[in-house]
């Protein structure tokens, strides 16, 4: 969460930190670093902007474009000059949303307006009121809208907030001229880009040198041979994708292919050399010594079949595969037929 | 306003009425969303900012109802600190925040603070 603006308050503010720190060693950011304009914005950020410097750093990344819409909704569609940075940079950050149970303050005070009607009696009537309910309604819901106080995070590129932000509104189904929804499909690839597929592992069976002409069981580790999943979410909508493997492909390094449904069978400790396993096997019917390092390159290749749900919706995308390689040494059993 | 936030900062109750009683409109929205946001991340403050408030402006020398204040606050002695453990809550240092307020006279005769905005750590 350090970001390069506050590199910089740290740089300038250091010659009064240097003696801080000769007090007292711990230190820790002071409570304005969340409401600081340099790194967030909110309504009040336009006092005093015009005294900020043009190359002022920039912003905190606002909550994803129209994902949330802040309740003051008026300065929202009509931001100061310079107040906030639509296309910046920041905004590409990824933002993640949780329901909090944030309620705002119930009351709060009328203030008086020269902007209002104004009374010509005394100064104690100079405050006409022609709207008795106060601006204090902009800080709670619209009655009957739907919606909620959402706490957020975000991540940019090379740095995730370890914080949650201060809450913002969301109204169900988002406000008019607020970006649309994801749609399913889109999240569905969001989710897909964050699969993480292991790689196979590829056991070795029987352990050590294969016999030409034995049973060489073959197999991968089975605990990454399990469905994975991966989800995207915006408020009120979350697609997860899963990835299930179908299939491995074997190449043997003699010129076969052999496809297994499973991950195979290992190998069990006792068993007779003559036994084929039961779901994936191969036998070597010649040596590697012709092969270079006299050995058979070998690879496993895992096809994973992808599909998604989520909003009301599901899909599939085309397969993913992924692979392992080693080596596996064949000798020919020397002793058979002599003497 | 500020001594109103360090006091209910300290546990970050966001609750608290506390709040609202030098600070309405935005400024109490951002104060409440905010220490909401410490109490959700489990921090607490410690201390207080030293202030030194400036009018900057009137909008009319015989009716004030609207007056815009500079500030240079020091927050090295406000830091923010792990509520379950008592460790600050980063290595940042704290510092001193130019600060932008609007103060309004409310209807019960009072002047609550409106609208602020701070500035960075070394901005004054």
């Amino acid at each position: 969460m350090l970001t390069a603006a506050r590199r910089l308050g740290i740089v300038a503010a250091s010659a009064s930190a240097v003696m801080l720190v000769s007090v007292a060693p711990a230190v820790a950011e002071d409570w304005y670093g969340d409401v600081d304009c340099g790194q967030s914005s909110y309504p009040g950020c336009e006092l005093g902007a015009g005294q900020r410097g043009h190359d002022a750093p920039a912003r905190r990344p606002d909550p994803r474009p129209g994902a949330p819409e802040l309740q003051d909704g008026q300065r929202d569609t009509q931001p100061p000059p310079g107040d906030r940075i639509v296309d910046g940079e920041d905004t590409r950050a990824d933002c993640s949303y949780v329901r909090s149970d944030y309620q705002p303050p119930s009351d709060g005070i009328q203030t008086a307006s020269h902007s209002l009607h104004r009374s010509r009696a005394n100064g104690i009537q100079l405050v006409s009121l022609t709207r008795t309910r106060s601006t204090v309604s902009r800080l709670v819901q619209a009655p009957g809208q739907g919606g909620a106080w959402y706490v957020y995070q975000c991540s940019g590129p090379g740095s995730r907030d370890a914080l949650f932000r201060a809450p913002v509104w969301i109204a169900d189904g988002q406000a008019p001229g607020a970006a649309p929804v994801p749609s399913p499909q889109q999240l569905a690839e969001q989710a897909r880009s964050q699969l993480r597929l292991p790689s196979p592992v590829i056991a070795s069976n029987p352990a050590g040198t294969q016999l030409v002409r034995l049973p060489t069981w073959l197999s991968l580790d089975r605990a990454m041979w399990r469905p994975h999943s991966a989800t995207a979410a915006v408020p009120a909508v979350s697609v997860t994708a899963t990835a299930t493997p179908t299939s491995v492909s074997w190449s043997t390094g003699d010129g076969t292919t052999v496809t297994c449904t499973g991950p195979g069978t290992p190998f069990p400790a006792g068993t007779a050399a003559l036994a084929a396993s039961p779901d994936c096997g191969h036998t070597y019917q010649r040596s590697s010594a012709g092969s270079p390092g006299e050995r058979f390159p070998i690879t496993a290749t895992v096809s994973w079949r992808v599909t998604w749900s989520g909003g009301g919706a599901t899909g599939a995308f085309p397969d993913l595969t992924t692979s392992a390689a080693a080596y596996l040494r064949v000798a020919e059993v020397q002793a058979l037929g002599t003497g | 306003m500020w001594r109103d936030v360090a006091a209910v900062a300290a546990t970050s109750d966001w609750r608290s009425p506390r709040l609202a009683e030098h600070a309405t409109g935005d400024a109490l929205s951002v104060l409440s969303r905010q220490l909401y946001a410490d109490h959700y991340n489990g921090l607490v403050s410690k201390g207080a900012p030293s202030n030194s408030p400036l009018a900057q402006s009137v909008d009319s020398q015989y009716e004030p109802k609207t007056v815009v204040i500079t500030d240079c606050s020091d927050a090295r002695t406000w830091l923010t600190y792990r509520a379950d453990t008592g460790q600050p809550a980063d290595d940042e240092p704290g510092g001193k925040h130019r600060i932008h307020a609007e103060v309004k006279l409310a209807v019960d005769g009072s002047w609550r603070v409106t609208r602020f905005a701070v500035d960075g750590t070394g901005s004054c």
